[in-house]
């Protein structure tokens, strides 16, 4: 790499990872690292490490920081960051790295070496200390006599490092072991982050169906927030968490004209309202059991579904009912029902 | 065609480093906390690199060194997919992700 080309993208590197550090914006500084990593791939390349540098620009410029700037973003940073830093870690900061480099100085002034050249004549001469297990006619062997096509005879000036292939092949034989550890633990990082990212068990929003459901009846309904049963082993304990609502609720609880609570058998319609349904969709109803209901005051879902126990007992006797409606889980019925009126 | 010499690509890691640790010490926002430690693993690569060209093996750059770099890059991406999922579990437990108020170690 000729040495002005050097320069320019040494100083790209530095000046990239002077940005990191100093910009507050958290954009601006992953925008600053990419700038580093493509100035220290460029370096690489200069250095004939054509598939590290390659590699460079590929994970670190854009796997990783493009990882970085998605979670900066996901996570909204701009508005943290107007901190000033404090002296003393200014400081510290200053006069550390800057003592690293003063160490560094007088080491790197006691070795000055040029590299040495990787012309043709050289490539070709590696040849007779390749390993055994390359082939005469591979690909490595081909690049470094200057072989580009099968017609034209070799020509060592033509010769080219074939820098993917010794470290493929370098790979592949002397570091297969490492590469499979490797392996292993990309595969652990994945089922880390995988950990991870799940959510912690006490912040996990209530996703179940049951509750969407009593939100859902809780905005419809004219007494807000009474929990629904799931099944009829819940029924019990849930519909006595609704009484206590109903009972500190009730006063403050807006009817229709039509309607009134009544203590025993909850709300009651005295005729027939406008938004009645058809209660005989509710498993276990039948046309005479609608009948016998709209006779009581009985004519929409909402109603069934806030039935507490006691009103569950009373309409038990009233219609001789034996225990039906617990037994065919009126009320869960209703409140799905209910639920589902809205959607 | 004059080219760098070793001494250059050194001393230009070794202060790519030097930053990357300042970043490091000074700054209070833990993802550019980590971004500092990426850019010192690079500074390091670099070092590999530039020596892997000066050794060269009968004739050819020492690839041992390039393989280091390798694994170190692929370690570095694992490192870096924990590392934010580690952030985004501490940023939600805690809402914040700065290193003056993650004082829980302290006292």
């Amino acid at each position: 790499m000729p040495t002005i080309l050097f320069y320019l993208f040494a100083i790209l590197m530095i000046a990239g990872g002077v940005c990191v550090v100093v910009l507050k914006n958290p954009v601006s500084s992953a925008m600053g690292m990419i700038g580093s990593f493509i100035g220290l791939a460029a370096l690489l390349i200069g250095l004939n490490a054509y598939f590290v540098g390659t590699l460079q620009v590929l994970v670190y410029a854009g796997a990783i920081m493009v990882l970085f700037i998605f979670i900066i973003m996901l996570l909204d940073l701009k508005k943290e960051e107007r901190k000033e830093f404090s002296n003393a870690s200014i400081a510290a900061g200053v006069i550390i790295p800057l003592l690293l480099v003063l160490i560094m100085v007088p080491v790197f002034s006691s070795i000055d070496k040029d590299f040495a050249k990787l012309d043709g004549q050289a490539l070709t001469a590696s040849i007779e200390h390749l390993d055994d297990s390359i082939a005469d006619d591979s690909q490595i062997v081909k690049a470094l006599r200057g072989e580009k096509n099968m017609d034209k005879p070799a020509d060592s000036s033509k010769a080219t490092l074939p820098d993917v292939n010794l470290i493929g092949q370098k790979l592949f034989t002397d570091y297969n072991f490492p590469l499979q550890v490797v392996g292993v633990l990309l595969l652990v990082a994945t089922i880390g982050c995988v950990t991870l990212s799940k959510k912690l068990h006490g912040d996990e929003p209530e996703t179940n169906t049951d509750n969407r459901m009593a939100k859902t009846i809780a905005k419809s309904s004219i007494i807000p927030e009474v929990s629904m049963p799931a099944d009829g082993s819940e029924n019990i304990a849930s519909t006595e968490q609704a009484e206590l609502q109903l009972d500190e609720q009730a006063a403050t609880v807006i009817l229709p004209e039509n309607a009134k609570s009544d203590k025993k058998l909850g709300i009651i319609y005295s005729s027939r309202p406008d938004d009645a349904d058809d209660l005989v969709i509710i498993n276990g109803v039948g046309p005479l059991l609608e009948d016998k209901l709209n006779e009581i005051g009985v004519y929409t879902f909402k109603q069934i579904a806030e039935w507490t126990p006691e009103h569950v007992a009373e309409f038990d006797d009233l219609l001789s009912f034996k225990g039906r409606i617990e037994r065919d889980n009126w009320i869960a019925q209703a409140a799905e029902l209910q639920a589902n009126k809205f959607i | 065609m004059a080219t760098a010499s070793l001494t250059e690509y050194l001393f230009f890691s070794g202060l790519l480093f030097a930053i990357g640790l300042a970043g490091v010490i000074i700054r209070r926002n833990i993802i550019v906390i980590f971004m500092c430690l990426e850019m010192m693993l690079a500074a390091a690569s670099l070092t590999l690199v530039a020596f892997s060209r000066q050794n060269l093996v009968n004739g050819l750059p020492d690839y041992d060194g390039q393989m280091l770099v390798f694994f170190i890059i692929t370690v570095a991406a694992a490192e870096v997919a924990v590392g934010l999922a580690i952030i985004v579990a501490l940023y939600r437990a805690r809402k914040t992700i700065s290193t003056d108020d993650l004082t829980t170690l302290k006292n």
